[in-house]
């Protein structure tokens, strides 16, 4: 039989009750952690509006709409693109940060177009304006890309809309929402719609029988 | 064999090693004076003593000194309802969230109101599938106060009004419309379909936000079909940037009915005097008053919801209480009666009456009475220009150019004279929020002020909210909820 001097036999004992009752203390900690999910998966708490997981695939579908779109993707000089939420209009009944769109579609867009696009921004103008003055000012110099007479004029805008359509039946307590993303390129001199997409998101459910 | 003999001996040295040096440490740090060392054991004692006496009173916690180092951190006349909300977690969040989000609209602490009706909203539109305290409030045994609270539609739709009005404040009109165009959703669960999208204030208002948002052909639908379920609400003008709300009296009371309070009911709030209110912009010349109409009536959307399929169960709760009841007692007169006719020991029949008995008392059928308690009995409304869209003298045409736009134009100064009938009473209300970040301007006030309300929401079970804490996955929950808070 195994013989121990009784100090190594608390030390085992030690030992074994810390590997049994660490991962007891471990998980009860875990519970109250926050955890990381994939933002292109369905989330824990979910309803019939727009989720994270929808962003990205609105994103990605209407990048590639964009793409195949010569008008824009194929010029010989790239045109230039505002694309903010300032003309994107939610009619839905989902209350929304419209920026959350506009972000996801130009960080991709950017991504994809590989300089075949140019953004410009006019979020941030004040800061483009201020830079000018002090370097015309003299306070700073000139950059290391050159002064230019005016900043950059866009070609097209990224305008659209968020609509949704909500119905319910009261009998089974089952919700359903239509919410269509419809995304438009509007030329800015002659003010026609050279690109259009659309993105439609159909989901229905129902709450616990307890809120009905 | 040996090898872990070696191994033992070594784990052992270390410990021992570990402990020596801890041992030292510990000795090094010490407090040499031994009084201070006796004044510490003695605040370590205390302390043990305190936190087995919450304990006993709250159960796993959190216990005050927690609550008030997270209440210490806000607004001073908001803390008592943050320690209502951290304490109760996600039980009564909605309720805790919208009772918070109104009081600090009141008080013009926005950023709070904001959050606070976010977090109601949040919860209010995400399902609560195979949730356990909701499927606790279906068992025979458990009462409905189990479930987290949600609340009816028309606290919901309230809770919806509240955001948009804050929207409106910020100048997002088109969130402001989302707000209102959700909070008629809402309405639409109404069983009788007369009563279902019949809250013309929240149509009037995604009018509005439409014409604020310059969306003139939205805003002329909504405000056709407003004025064709409440013809009081007339069409603004295009030229309107003025929005005038206000709140009269004290809003519809949920009460239980029934043999076993299965019923849940609605009663009038307690009558006020005021049931008019005239609302006076500017100062001087430039002064305008004029009285405001009557859009919505709380009450009335309350009581005209219809069944809920929680009164079903409820319902058959009632019934199987009874049936156990009817049963215990012809068990313990009949069958022992029986019993004793046959020779036999009535004793028996009497236990099985009394067993039912306690059965039946295990049943409990009490519909849920938790409520948003400052919610108005009516609102009122009505819309004007100012500023650079001013209205035009009497008979005389408005200026062309004058039709909406963010110029410059500030809001007036604004007071509100609640009236009965024709006689103005001697009712402050609460101060006014106005203001106008975008095309147009809002004024929204109270005659009846929530500040006077208890932090802790009516109709709650404390013993039941003490019970759920001690459900691990639920006490997790709500761990995750005071976190989000801190």
């Amino acid at each position: 039989m195994l013989k121990l001097r009784p100090v190594a036999k608390a030390a085992i004992l030690g030992v074994g009750l810390a590997m049994v009752a660490g991962p007891a203390i471990a998980k009860k900690d875990r519970s109250h952690q926050a955890v990381d999910l994939d933002p292109d998966q369905r989330g824990v708490v979910s309803g019939v509006g727009i989720e994270g997981q929808d962003l990205g695939r609105m994103a990605d579908q209407m990048v590639r709409d964009l793409m195949a779109n010569p008008e824009i993707s194929n010029r010989a000089t790239p045109p230039r693109i505002i694309l903010d939420s300032s003309d994107l209009r939610n009619q839905s009944s989902q209350r929304i940060d419209k920026d959350i769109i506009t972000d996801e579609l130009r960080g991709k867009l950017m991504g994809a177009a590989r300089g075949k696009m140019r953004f410009v921004s006019r979020e941030f103008i004040a800061a483009v304006e201020q830079e000018r003055a002090l370097k015309r000012d003299g306070v700073v110099d000139s950059g290391t890309t050159g002064l230019t007479r005016a900043t950059a004029g866009a070609d097209y805008k990224l305008v659209g809309k968020i609509t949704s359509l909500d119905s319910r039946n009261n009998d089974t307590g089952m919700q359903e929402r239509l919410t269509v993303i419809s995304l438009e390129m509007l030329d800015l001199e002659y003010g026609t719609l050279v690109w259009n997409g659309t993105y439609k998101i159909r989901r229905a459910g129902a709450d616990d029988v307890v809120y009905r | 064999m040996k090898t872990i003999h070696r191994l033992a001996t070594g784990i052992a040295a270390f410990s021992l090693l570990s402990l020596a040096s801890a041992v030292v440490a510990q000795d090094a740090a010490a407090p040499v004076d031994p009084a201070a060392a006796k004044a510490a054991k003695a605040a370590a004692k205390a302390r043990a003593k305190q936190v087995a006496a919450w304990k006993a009173q709250y159960g796993p916690g959190p216990y005050p000194d927690e609550v008030e180092a997270f209440a210490q951190t806000r607004q001073e006349e908001l803390r008592g309802y943050y320690r209502t909300l951290y304490y109760d977690g996600e039980h009564n969040a909605v309720l805790n969230y919208e009772r918070l989000g109104l009081l600090s609209m009141e008080l013009g602490y926005y950023a709070d109101a904001e959050k606070a009706f976010d977090g109601a909203l949040d919860r209010i539109e995400a399902f609560y599938n195979k949730d356990k305290q909701a499927e606790k409030a279906t068992s025979a045994t458990r009462l409905e106060v189990n479930k987290d609270f949600k609340g009816e539609p028309y606290e919901r739709a309230m809770a919806y009004y509240y955001r948009g009005l804050l929207y409106l404040r910020k100048g997002d009109y088109d969130n402001a419309r989302a707000s209102f165009k959700a909070a008629e959703y809402q309405d639409t669960v109404a069983g009788d379909e007369s009563f279902q999208s019949d809250f013309a204030l929240l149509t009037f208002l995604q009018g509005w936000a439409s014409q604020c948002a310059g969306d003139g052909s939205q805003a002329a639908d909504a405000f056709e079909q407003a004025a064709k379920i409440d013809p009081k609400l007339k069409v603004p003008g295009p030229n309107d940037n003025v929005l005038v709300l206000t709140e009269l009296g004290i809003g519809p009371v949920k009460a239980t009915d029934g043999q076993y309070q299965e019923k849940l009911v609605f009663r009038p709030g307690a009558a006020m005097p005021e049931n008019g209110a005239i609302v006076t912009l500017g100062s001087g010349k430039t002064t305008r008053a004029w009285p405001l109409t009557p859009a919505a009536d709380i009450y009335t959307q309350a009581s005209t919801r219809g069944g809920r399929a929680i009164d079903g169960i409820l319902d058959g709760k009632a019934q199987f209480k009874s049936g156990l009841e009817t049963t215990s007692a012809l068990a313990t007169t009949v069958g022992s009666t029986f019993a004793q006719q046959m020779g036999g020991n009535a004793l028996y029949a009497q236990g099985i009456g009394a067993a039912l008995s306690m059965f039946s008392k295990s049943v409990r059928p009490t519909a849920d009475t938790r409520m948003w308690d400052g919610l108005p009995s009516t609102i009122m409304v009505g819309t004007t220009r100012w500023g650079a869209a001013s209205a035009a003298a009497k008979g005389k045409k408005a200026p062309p150019k004058a039709a909406l736009s963010g110029g410059d134009w500030s809001m007036p100064s604004v007071s509100m004279t609640y009236r009965q009938d024709d006689n103005a009473l001697d009712l402050a209300g609460t101060k006014p929020m106005s203001a106008s970040a975008g095309k147009c301007g809002i004024v929204w006030a109270r005659s009846r002020s929530v500040s006077a309300l208890p932090p802790e929401a009516p109709g709650n079970n404390a013993k039941i909210a003490l019970a759920r804490k001690r459900d691990k996955d639920v006490w997790a929950k709500d761990e995750a909820f005071r976190a989000k808070l801190r």
